[in-house]
């Protein structure tokens, strides 16, 4: 019975050792957010929007402003056109195939996670929301 | 009316000079890696933010320290929620200058490697570094890269007494800041 024990325990330790970080595909987000809100509410209040919205899933709404893509990651920045503050959505290498479609001016979805504000609004592990729009 | 409009020439004309010096990037890449008995360390982010004046060789990088994307979960909670407080510290910020400018040419294509040296603030906690910086200037664009060590000890970064002996106490960090001209639309 003891052995039964510590074999479970040994074997939830060896999972919650290696357990990987969750697919953004398969997260709810907790907020969903035009890109223009999103960026106003850390411009007005930082603190109170890192206290909302950071470790959180956001699915945001907007212009793909820029996009830059590399051997190993994906920027799309979200930008309305009228604010020198972005979202800057950092997707993965194995997101990369998803994005290399999207070119600048289409309206997008982009679910992340938050991980707070520099000189933009950043959001990591992103990818496209699936209902996502295109405007050609 | 004159010298009002005079004065509004020279001011945006000092503004947009000033502009023209800078570069930015917003997207930059950090990365660190550590080896260690008990398990390797590794974690990257491409959100790190920085602005280098090519006049005066001011050079200043922000990172936010949850941004770092690790492999395993239990990894990423540790290191945000234990080791580096992200909560509590939310950022990680450098804040220096090119110790020999002039040797540095960024309006001609070329690799130049030179000393930086600054304050590296990580944990709350601040400490002088100088480290060797290669810029590789490209058709305008400037690429500058850097390798260091730092002691988690130097930055009050506390090891549990369990795994002392089995963690690095130095970590090596990669930065590679792909600049563009902050003029640029």
């Amino acid at each position: 019975m003891v052995a039964v024990l510590i074999s479970l325990v040994g074997l939830y330790g060896y999972g919650e050792y290696n357990r990987s970080l969750p697919d953004t595909h398969n997260l709810e987000p907790a907020f969903r957010l035009e890109e223009s809100t999103f960026v106003n509410q850390f411009e007005t209040d930082e603190a109170k929007a890192n206290a909302e919205y950071a470790d959180k899933t956001i699915s945001v709404h907007g212009v793909a402003h820029n996009i830059q893509i590399t051997d190993t990651t994906a920027t799309v920045f979200l930008n309305d056109g009228y604010s020198g503050t972005s979202v800057i959505c950092q997707f993965g290498r194995e997101s990369n195939e998803e994005i290399k479609d999207l070119k600048k001016g289409d309206l997008v979805t982009v679910k992340g996670i938050c991980s707070g504000y520099l000189m933009d609004v950043v959001m990591v592990r992103c990818v496209l929301d699936h209902d996502h729009l295109k405007i050609k | 009316m004159k010298p009002l409009v005079f004065c509004l020439f020279v001011i945006l004309h000092c503004i947009r000079a000033d502009a023209q010096d800078r570069l930015v990037t917003r997207n930059g890449s950090i990365s660190f890696y550590s080896k260690a008995p008990l398990e390797d360390i590794e974690a990257n982010t491409q959100t790190a933010v920085s602005v280098l004046d090519k006049k005066t060789g001011q050079i200043e990088f922000s990172v936010l320290i949850k941004s770092f994307t690790f492999d395993k979960a239990l990894m990423q909670e540790h290191f945000n929620e234990d080791y580096l407080e992200s909560d509590k510290f939310p950022k990680s910020t450098f804040k220096g200058h090119i110790e020999e400018l002039d040797k540095v040419s960024f309006d001609r294509d070329g690799k130049y490697t030179v000393s930086v040296a600054g304050e590296l603030t990580i944990h709350g906690q601040g400490r002088t570094l100088t480290t060797p910086v290669t810029f590789t200037i490209l058709k305008g664009v400037a690429l500058a890269d850097s390798q260091f060590d730092i002691a988690l000890s130097d930055f009050n970064v506390a090891i549990p007494s369990l795994v002392k002996d089995k963690i690095s106490k130095t970590v090596k960090i990669a930065v590679r800041l792909k600049y563009e001209d902050q003029a640029r639309p």
